[in-house]
Order: structure tokens, then C-alpha cells, then sequence
């Protein structure tokens, strides 16, 4: 016999589930999902968002940063017709959360590197 | 408020103590402020990451044993910068066991949690649904279930679902509706075509459900074990480090939509 064919009948405790089998039923074209009750929302918004650093609730740390990578950025831009080597090896990242101050201090180590490499190339050209 | 995610499936050896271990790394490579709670006894998460159980002071089983006991006073650096673990030692097992006498058991986890501050706390669980589990699913506000491609996974998270209703006190459509877990699957072989088709189809209601990202067979995680590293510090380049490094990129995008997050800034985004 088939080996497939073997498994013909044989549920799973998940198939058993009244939750599988609405759902099946649910894309079969049967009743829907009722939609869950509005107050059952489980996760919190968090606070620490680059919107708020921007208005200053972040500490002095996490502003200073957002400030250098936001001149770095117009830097960045201006310079864009400078001839020389790519600077795509120097990115710096902006996480979309707000590190930890360990994680900003690493990020700003990054910028003084990326700083020094345009000093020297704006030395040699 | 920290995001609490259990990392749970009585099942055992379905990729839990690989999935906490990885994808905390990954997060704390992200910048985000990362705890594991090791919640299984053998503390395989804990040595995974090069915590030696038997020579640390404080660990899970502290949390259990004396009331009002922190987080914060038993949470240890690993070597990771901004990854933190507690440690599981052995005596969790038994300190679980005289739980059974408190009043409110369930909750005595997210009570030690309440003020920890952390992006993510990340809680690995022991392959049962004793009172360890329940204090992770009475806590946790995300669930992610490793599944292995093998019929027994399967009643695993048939159980854990009926579990998660009866602790959450939520009906199972809501669980379901909620978005509250997603399915993970581990230790994927393109080569076991028969069983691959059979688990898939089963999965099949649940795909919405299922992170797009699966863990492929990759001997390398198998051996950072062994080194007691993160997959990124033994082969970065390996599969399982790609598969890891996709899983957190996925669920950090699943995160931010369960809080409705703006999308990220794509003006500053890799721009220098
Ligand atoms: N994707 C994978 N490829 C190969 N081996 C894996 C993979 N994921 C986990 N393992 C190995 O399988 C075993 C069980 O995994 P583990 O994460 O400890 O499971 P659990 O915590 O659910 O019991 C471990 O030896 C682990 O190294
Ligand atoms: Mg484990």
C-alpha cells in the first residue's frame, strides 16, 4: 500500500481541536471567526520611541545621538558627488528602538570612525 | 513595560532552549535590551550561553523559593552586551514542587517581572505544563511555539493551546483572533518529503499563524551548543544563522505591529 494512503483517517489531536476545525470550516466558506472582544488587548505600548527622544523625553544621551546621526545623514548628503572610495562600509544604523546607553556609546565610537575616515579623505583629495 | 514571550512546547527537543538562546542574541545585536528566564530545570539555555549553574549565587529558583524576591536581583550579564539571563539551576524542580502550596501560584513569575526594564524578556520553558509553565503563560503577552515536523509536536501544541485557555482565561478563537503566538518550525529536512507534506497539511489552518521563517537542520546550531555561544559568534554565515537572523527580523515586525508602531524612519534608516 501507498505509504500516504496509510495515513488516511488518522487524527491528530490538533485536527481534533475545536479551533482547527472552525478554522477549517472558516476557509471552506463556513462561519467566520467571531471578532475577540476589544478589551483583551495583552501588550502595552512601550514608551522609548525616537519621536519622543526628539521631543527630548529620551535623556541627553540617546538626543545627542539622534542629533549627530541626523547631521551625519545632511552630511552625507551633501557630499554625495565627492569622488573616492564608498563610504557604504561606514553605516551607521538608527535601530528603529532606543538602545541602551552602552549601545548609543557604541554608535557614537562608530560616528567619530566614520568622521576620521571623511577627514582623511578630504585630506587626500 | 517589557515584552513578556514564552518560548514553550511540553513537547521535548523541538528547538526551545536553540530558539531562546538565538533569538535573544539577535535581539540584543539589535540594540534591544534582552533578558532570558530559564524556566527548565536542566538549565540548558543557561549553559548554552556559558552560565556554569553550579557556580552562580542567585537563579530562577530564588523566585520561587522566597517571596518578593526580584528579577533584577538574580538577573546576570551574559557575555553579550545587553543580553541578561537568570539562570535555571536544578533546585527549580523542587522549588516548583513546594509552589503548590501558595496561594496564587500562578502568578508568582509575573510578579517578580512587573519592574524589570527590558525590550524583551524571553522565557524558555521546561518540556512539561507543570506550575513552571502556567507561571510562564500566566505572565508572558507573546507566545511562540517551536514545533519539530513529527506528529507528537502537534499534539504538543494542540495541548499547550488548551492550556493557554484555561490559564489566560480566554476562549481560543480569542487566543487565536488576539494574535497572541506564533507556530515556529524547527529542525526542517527538505529530504522527509512524506512526513513534511502530512505536518504541513495539518498545519494548514493555522498558516497565518505560522512564522514565514523556518528553522532548517543545521549541524552548526547543534555544535554552538557545545562552544556555549549564540550561533553568530560560532558561524555567522551558517544556515542556522541566516534562518535566526530572519526569525528576528520577522517577529520584531510581528511586535511592532501588535503595538502599532509607526513603520521605521526610512530616511535615516542606512543612510550614512
Ligand atoms: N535547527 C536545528 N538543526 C540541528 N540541530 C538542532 C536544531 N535546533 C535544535 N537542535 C538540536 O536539537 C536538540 C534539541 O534542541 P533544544 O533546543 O534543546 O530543544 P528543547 O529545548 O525544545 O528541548 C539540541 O541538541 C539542539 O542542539
Ligand atoms: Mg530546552
Amino acid at each position: 500500500m501507498a505509504k500516504k494512503k496509510q495515513f488516511a483517517g488518522k487524527k491528530t489531536k490538533l485536527a481534533r481541536l475545536p479551533l482547527t476545525q472552525a478554522l477549517t470550516s472558516q476557509a471552506e466558506g463556513g462561519a467566520t471567526l467571531s471578532p475577540p472582544r476589544p478589551s483583551l488587548s495583552l501588550l502595552a505600548p512601550e514608551p522609548r520611541t525616537w519621536d519622543e527622544v526628539n521631543a527630548g523625553r529620551g535623556g541627553p544621551l540617546a538626543a545627542a545621538f539622534l542629533f549627530l546621526v541626523r547631521e551625519l545623514a545632511d552630511l552625507k548628503l551633501a557630499l554625495q558627488s565627492f569622488p573616492g572610495p564608498d563610504a557604504a562600509g561606514h553605516r551607521i544604523y538608527l535601530p528603529d528602538r532606543v538602545p541602551p546607553p552602552a549601545g548609543i556609546m557604541q554608535a557614537l565610537h562608530q560616528a567619530r570612525q566614520s568622521l576620521q575616515d571623511l577627514q582623511s579623505r578630504l585630506s587626500h583629495s | 513595560m517589557s515584552h513578556i514571550v514564552a518560548i514553550i512546547n511540553q513537547k521535548g527537543g523541538t528547538g526551545k532552549t536553540t530558539t531562546t538562546l538565538n533569538l535573544g542574541a539577535a535581539l540584543a545585536y539589535q540594540g534591544y535590551r534582552t533578558l532570558i528566564v530559564d524556566l527548565d530545570p536542566q538549565g540548558h539555555t543557561s549553559i548554552g550561553i556559558g552560565i556554569e549553574p553550579d557556580v552562580i549565587a542567585g537563579s530562577m529558583a530564588d523566585i520561587f523559593l522566597i517571596p518578593k524576591k526580584r528579577i533584577s536581583e538574580v538577573a546576570i550579564p551574559t557575555y553579550i552586551l545587553g543580553l541578561d539571563i537568570v539562570p535555571a539551576h536544578i533546585h527549580l524542580a523542587q522549588a516548583a514542587e513546594q509552589v503548590y502550596t501558595r496561594v496564587f501560584r500562578e502568578a508568582i513569575l509575573a510578579n517578580a517581572l512587573k519592574d524589570v526594564d527590558y525590550d524583551f524578556v524571553l522565557i524558555d520553558c521546561p518540556p512539561s505544563l507543570g506550575v513552571l509553565t502556567t507561571n510562564c503563560l500566566y505572565a508572558c503577552d507573546f507566545i511562540i511555539i517551536p514545533c519539530q515536523i513529527s506528529r507528537y509536536s502537534l499534539d504538543g501544541l494542540a495541548d499547550l493551546l488548551t492550556t493557554v485557555e484555561t490559564v489566560k482565561n480566554v476562549s481560543m478563537e480569542d487566543i487565536f483572533q488576539e494574535d497572541m503566538f506564533r507556530i515556529l518550525l524547527t529542525m526542517f529536512d527538505k529530504r522527509n518529503s512524506i512526513t513534511n507534506e502530512y505536518i504541513l497539511g495539518q498545519l494548514k489552518p493555522y498558516r497565518e499563524k505560522t512564522f514565514t521563517t523556518i528553522i532548517m537542520k543545521n549541524e552548526a546550531l547543534n555544535q554552538a551548543q557545545i562552544a556555549q555561544k549564540a550561533i553568530f559568534d560560532y558561524e555567522p554565515r551558517c544556515p542556522g544563522s541566516v534562518d535566526y537572523s530572519k526569525l528576528c527580523l520577522e517577529f520584531l515586525e510581528i511586535w511592532r505591529k501588535r503595538n502599532s508602531l509607526p513603520a521605521k524612519r526610512p530616511s535615516l534608516r542606512g543612510c550614512l
